[in-house]
């Protein structure tokens, strides 16, 4: 199969939950125009904080300034919520 | 037929055929065509308007309908049924008593339809509408004669398509049923008409057919847990079991002897008065009865698993195992314990190996995922799909057997040709792992039926693009 990210997006969009925004987010990233890294925000912020995967694409973006106002202070926010001890590392995705 | 290959059939009937399979364990079977509730009489006359699509039919019913009633309106029932190459049919006429309708047309020509439920009428009529002609729809009343008269054709079809593989059930309505409390109550209304017209058509498509013959008990009870809600046909698990059991002798021996199809008659019908009379419970209702229970009322779940009677047996070590899973009043939750009463369960019907495997599994050690895989290795062997496909996972996560992705997808793709409800997407995830050119090309095949209604199929597709 050809790679084809607008026929990724049309299936993504169509299967929606959790997973298909994670890699909606993802093809965003990936396609990386203004219009994309909008709505690669859209998709990712509902899932923010209940979502691991999601906030950490959604800290990557304020961290690497996409789609988002720069704002590492905020990126590391986004994070913390998920690490409850010191000694806790995140889980991989 | 090899006797490890599972039998195929076609089913034309109400919800009892269908459910004789749906509500017992997969078996094995492998169901070409579900003629839901259609009547034979239209698919015998004349067709007198052009042919409508699924989606040229108004309404929110959900697409399988519209099929369903498309077949109906374009008189293709028994083109879907001569293309199945299934061995067997499974038939029951209670679809000829259901409502009937004419169209009278302008040029007055008459088309006949059947259309059990307002959803189904209304699909009609919106068919109708559709193409343009003139017409008023009358409801044609019940008459013995005309279902006798058309019985003749269908007859021949039959015997031309299945020969001497039909197999008739017998669908009486039933007096009485078993509410959520396990109490039994007398329906309202009268259902001996009902019945009598039952027994009719199915004496004279005896006649005709020389069809094997699945009786049901005068005293068959309906259960209001049923899948489908209450309704008279909804019956108690125990008849089901009865049905596919002979079904099972019929299709699985050459040559069937009456006799041993009245013994398991008359085992069922005893049951069914013991339940009628309080001597025992259904198991059915009983299990779903506790099962509910625990999550609403514990105590009582306890109080009602420790009353069971020994002839309640099957129902009391399942509703134990199922306290002991999800821990209720003196059962703390142990999922050790738990598979402990589901071996006692399974000892009495294997109906029960998918949730004993299900528990072992969620146990996770090397010994129960082993036990697991063990457990339903003969019956994956003998055909069935729901095992199939947890043979492909075993070998894909390595649990219970070595990791081995070309085993694993073996047992996906045979899980899949049963029509098992999520092996496709198992078998992408496995090809997809698996990682060559020609699984990635087969994967994509696994999935695109079910990409207009799965979002687990339309989420892979999506991958697959993104990745090429």
């Amino acid at each position: 199969m050809e790679k084809n990210l607008a026929e990724a997006e049309k299936w993504l969009l169509k299967s929606g939950g959790v997973k298909a925004d994670l890699a909606l987010f993802d093809l965003y990233w990936e396609l990386g125009t203004e219009d994309s890294y909008k709505k690669m925000i859209n998709v990712v912020e509902p899932h923010a904080k209940t979502n691991l995967g999601a906030a950490k694409r959604l800290s990557k973006a304020y961290s690497a300034g996409k789609g988002v106002k720069k704002d590492p202070a905020r990126a590391a926010e986004i994070i913390k919520q998920f690490v409850p001890g010191k000694k806790t590392k995140s889980k991989p995705e | 037929m090899d006797s490890n290959e599972c039998p195929s059939v076609d089913i034309w009937g109400c919800c009892v055929s269908r459910d004789i399979f749906s509500m017992n364990q997969d078996r094995g079977y492998s169901i070409g065509y579900y003629v839901g509730g259609h009547s034979y009489i239209p698919q015998f006359s004349a067709h007198e308007t052009e042919d409508v699509l699924p989606s040229e039919m108004s309404g929110d019913s959900p697409n399988f309908l519209k099929k369903s009633m498309c077949n109906e309106y374009n008189k293709r029932i028994l083109d879907g049924l001569r293309s199945t190459g299934s061995e067997w049919i499974i038939v029951d006429l209670r679809s000829a008593t259901y409502r009937h309708y004419e169209a009278v047309f302008e040029d007055g020509k008459r088309e006949s339809f059947s259309a059990h439920t307002d959803e189904f009428l209304n699909l009609l009529k919106s068919a109708l509408d559709k193409k343009g002609k003139k017409y008023e729809l009358e409801e044609i009343p019940f008459s013995m004669e005309t279902c006798i008269k058309y019985m003749d054709p269908l007859a021949t079809f039959l015997k031309e398509r299945y020969g001497n593989k039909i197999i008739l059930v017998e669908t009486l309505e039933s007096s009485y049923r078993l509410n959520e409390s396990g109490e039994i109550h007398e329906w309202e209304g009268e259902s001996r008409l009902q019945n009598s017209k039952i027994m009719r058509l199915n004496n004279e498509f005896i006649k005709k057919t020389g069809c094997y013959y699945i009786k049901c008990p005068f005293d068959v009870l309906s259960d209001d847990f049923h899948r489908w809600g209450p309704a008279r046909v909804h019956y108690v698990t125990e008849f089901y079991r009865y049905a596919l059991d002979v079904i099972d002798y019929i299709t699985k021996t050459g040559n069937p002897d009456y006799r041993e199809i009245d013994i398991r008659y008359l085992e069922c019908a005893a049951l069914m008065n013991e339940i009628r009379m309080a001597q025992r419970s259904s198991v059915s209702n009983a299990v779903k009865r506790v099962y509910r229970l625990i999550k609403t009322d514990p105590e009582e779940a306890v109080r009602v698993t420790e009353s069971l009677s020994d002839e309640d047996y099957e129902a009391k070590v399942v509703s134990l195992s199922r306290l002991y899973r999800f821990g209720a009043g003196s059962y703390p939750r142990s999922l050790v314990k738990s598979a402990e009463w589901m071996r006692k369960a399974c000892q009495c019907n294997k109906n029960w190996s998918a949730e004993l495997f299900d528990l072992l599994w969620k146990i996770g050690t090397e010994d129960s995922c082993r036990e697991a895989v063990e457990l339903i290795k003969p019956l994956a062997e003998a055909g069935i799909g729901i095992y199939e496909e947890r043979m492909g996972t075993a070998f894909c996560e390595g649990k219970g057997v070595g990791k081995d992705l070309g085993r694993s997808a073996e047992w996906l793709r045979k899980a899949v040709r049963k029509k098992v409800k999520t092996s496709r997407l198992k078998l992408f995830d496995v090809l997809c792992e698996t990682g060559t050119e020609e699984a990635y090309a087969e994967m994509i095949e696994a999935v695109t039926p079910l990409s207009s209604s799965s979002s687990g199929a339309m989420l892979r597709l999506g991958y697959a693009y993104k990745g090429g």
